[in-house]
This record gives C-alpha cells, structure tokens and sequence, in this order.
C-alpha cells in the first residue's frame, strides 16, 4: 500500500485480513478492524467497481458489521456475494459464503447446493472442514438432525480441531434427544475452544 | 444451548450454537420477543421457551 495506495488487491486482501483478525481471531478490537476492513474495500471498489473479490469482501464486511443490529445487513451481503459470483462464476468461496449467508438468513434449504457448488469448484480446498459446516448448520436449522450429525460428524474428522463444528454436532445431538451424545462432544468443544484460531462462532 | 437452537431454526440465531450467554443472545431474544409480540427482557422465560417449542413442528423462517 506504500508503494501503490490505489493497488485493488492490496487494498481487498488487507480489507480481508481485517475482517479475518475480527472474526476469526476474535481480537478485541473487532469493530475498529471491521470499520478499517469497510473503508479499504470501499476504496477498492471506487477504483474498480466490478471487483468480484472486492465484492465478496464486502459481503463479509456488510454480514458482520453489527452498526445495524445483531444480525448484520444480511440482504445487502446477499446482494453483494451475488454480484461477486455474477462477475466471476470460479469465485469458489464467493459459493460457500453466499451459502452460509442464506442460512444466517433463514434460508437454509438453499446452502447446501451453493456450499456444493463451492467444493466442486474446489475439491482440494484444505479448509473443506467450514464448507461441511455450513451444510451442517443448515441442516440443523431444518430439524434433520441425522443428516447434521452426520455432516458435522464428516466436519470433525477433517478438522478435528474446528469448534464450531463440536459446538453444532453438540447442538445437533442435543436436538435429537441424544443428551449422552452431546455430553460427550460437549468435551471436546471445550479442548478445541481453548485453542486459539479453532473457528468463529459467526 | 436449546435456546440456541431454537432461535436457530427461527432464522434469529446466526452464530454457532455454543450455548454461551452473551449480549448476543440478549439480543436475538429480543428480536424473537418482539417478532412474537412478547415482553422484550431479553430472557429466555417460560412463555419464551413455550413460543420457541424446540424440536416441534416445521422451521419458520422470518427473513424472506
């Protein structure tokens, strides 16, 4: 950025790491970072207003951004992950968010087929432990809890350590009426909670 | 948790269920509360739970 201020993928990769530290690091200056992270994607997509990856960035930016209420400005991050798979159908993580947005929305019956479309498009992706999460999450919010546990089940032995898959495969359990079961991995989220950058509750 | 989950279901939870009682939680509540034209504590009480009849009947989504 010292070099080249007006560089877009500088600009959309420092905007991403913002909202990474803010998220995923849960680092106790979340909304500073989230209000930095805006105002690089901002100026990025003045630059070049038909960035799919600035796009999508602001999608994130839009979710998590709580300026508006708890639940973010989830129609406008639809709106924005829309227009960044519009301008670049590849953008395989631009699926998977847009998958957990419409969950986060209430409208889980359309995530699978998006995070699906995501893991084609992506089928080496080492972080496909969040993409099997997302189905989960969905999942649950369906009431099929057999189909939950066993995709938040498939979640955890890709990545033992990711959270927030033992957090739902608990809820998951809990759901069924299987109480010893969610006992059990009530443990474990407990061990990976304790490890820093296991996975964000958002 | 089963709060949680319950507001999950309902499209008023949009985290991971990690069952911790935080202002977020306060929150969704709330939403829930207001969307069901309860009392807005923010607390999870009897007639809450009631409303959010965890694990009965289809998911409703309140989003779309």
């Amino acid at each position: 950025m010292a070099i080249d201020p007006q560089n877009v993928d500088a600009l959309v990769s420092l905007a991403r790491c913002r909202v990474f530290a803010a998220t995923v690091l849960w680092l106790s200056e979340s909304d500073e970072l989230l209000g930095q992270a805006k105002d690089a994607v901002g100026r990025a997509l003045t630059i070049d207003p038909r960035n799919a990856r600035a796009l999508l960035v602001k999608s994130l930016v839009l979710a998590y951004c709580t300026e508006f209420g708890y639940r973010g400005q989830i129609q406008e991050a639809i709106d924005a992950a829309e227009s960044a798979i519009a301008l670049d159908h590849n953008l395989s993580g631009a699926y998977r968010w847009l998958g957990r947005l419409y969950s986060k929305a209430g409208r889980p019956e359309r995530t699978a087929a998006l995070v699906r479309q995501e893991m084609r498009l992506s089928p080496r992706d080492p972080d496909a432990a969040a993409s099997l999460y997302n189905i989960g999450t969905a999942e649950l919010q369906m009431r099929r809890y057999s189909a939950a546990i066993s995709t938040f089940r498939k979640s955890v032995a890709e990545n033992p350590s990711l959270a927030i898959s033992w957090a739902n495969l608990t809820a998951a359990y809990l759901a069924a009426g299987r109480e010893p079961e969610a006992r059990d991995t009530l443990s474990e989220v407990q061990k990976t909670r304790r490890a820093p950058g296991t996975g964000s509750a958002r | 948790m089963r709060v949680q989950v319950g507001l999950l279901q309902r499209g008023f939870w949009p985290y991971t269920v990690d069952g911790r009682e935080t202002i977020r939680l306060t929150e969704a509540l709330r939403a829930f509360q207001f969307r069901e034209r309860l009392p807005q504590s923010g607390i999870a009480d009897e007639t809450t739970v009631a409303k959010l009849s965890i694990g009965a009947g289809p998911p409703r989504s309140n989003f779309s």
